[in-house]
């Protein structure tokens, strides 16, 4: 992020803190952005193992991690945890969503408030 | 710069002036250049402690999944009461090889330092808990740290940037 402002305009502790919190909000953006596709490719992982599991027979036996060691698992038995390990990361994004969001509409308003006061003196980027 | 220990790992804080004016009158200074110089060598702190921060943070990020999966297991093995555990296991990088697990109450759990203890699988799950609880609160305390140093980092930027624009305009009045 940078900012300039220019001396003609008073900056108020108010406005620093504004600053701050803007610089604060915008790196937890940032690394929220990060999780959220680190988590979508995780999903993608399951669904696609799950695919694969799809085309196999009933009787053959699956190795599934469990820490760092596979266990032989029927496979029903593996589609289940998949399918538990799913709702897992489904969770976890739709969370990290709504923290997304909460954040942009947070900065969205600090953003108004801030080029308000200081127009193009002060330069928020993202 | 007053430093105020907070409880931020005794981070100074790094101060906000209200009116560049009357902050160079109370540091008893006309010289810009020099107080700018000082920032600069805070600014220069903070990111250092940042680096250091950051590199913590990492570490534990690391950790964190490393404990899950061990959690993972050991679970698994406490949970397991009956029949034989058919398992691939890593033998060496890239390199699996057969095991039957017969159900167990005892596990083996890396401390460090080539120690190796046994434990058993309730009390290695309890340490396991334990520790990745105290992992998590390490990550959670650092993650606030690091969000305090980026605001005395901002504080400092915008104060560099205040007092560099203070002191062009006065040499432009100088000048004139």
């Amino acid at each position: 992020m940078a900012t300039k402002i220019d001396n003609d305009i008073h900056v108020t502790l108010e406005d620093q803190k504004k600053i701050n919190l803007f610089a604060r909000k915008n790196g937890r953006l940032n690394e929220l952005r990060a999780d959220v596709e680190e988590a979508k490719k995780r999903l993608q992982n399951i669904e696609d193992a799950s695919d694969d599991l799809e085309l196999l027979d009933d009787e053959e036996t699956i190795g599934y991690k469990i820490g760092e060691v596979f266990i032989d698992h029927s496979l029903t038995h593996t589609q289940e945890l998949l399918e538990q390990d799913k709702k897992n990361v489904e969770e976890e994004i739709t969370g990290l969503k709504e923290s997304i969001a909460d954040v942009e509409s947070l900065l969205k308003n600090l953003k108004v408030q801030l080029y308000a006061k200081f127009g193009d003196n002060i330069n928020l980027e993202e | 710069m007053t430093a105020e220990v907070s409880k931020h790992l005794g981070i100074p804080e790094a101060v906000f002036v209200t009116d560049v004016d009357s902050f160079m009158k109370e540091m008893g200074t006309t010289d810009a250049e020099s107080l700018l110089r000082k920032l600069e060598e805070n600014y220069q702190k903070y990111k250092m402690m940042e680096i250091t921060l950051l590199q913590k943070k990492k570490r534990l990020q690391h950790q964190i999944p490393e404990l899950k999966s061990t959690l993972d297991i050991v679970k698994h093995l406490h949970e397991k009461k009956t029949g034989t555990e058919k398992s691939n296991f890593l033998l060496s990088a890239a390199l699996y090889a057969k095991a039957e697990i017969p159900p167990t109450e005892e596990v083996f759990l890396w401390l460090g330092a080539n120690v190796m203890l046994s434990y058993s699988t309730s009390e290695a799950l309890d340490l396991l808990s334990q520790n990745n609880k105290s992992a998590t609160k390490n990550l959670t305390s650092i993650k606030s740290d690091l969000e305090y140093l980026r605001d005395q980092i901002t504080t400092t930027e915008v104060t560099m940037a205040r007092l560099y624009n203070w002191n062009v305009k006065k040499r432009r009045t100088t000048a004139s």
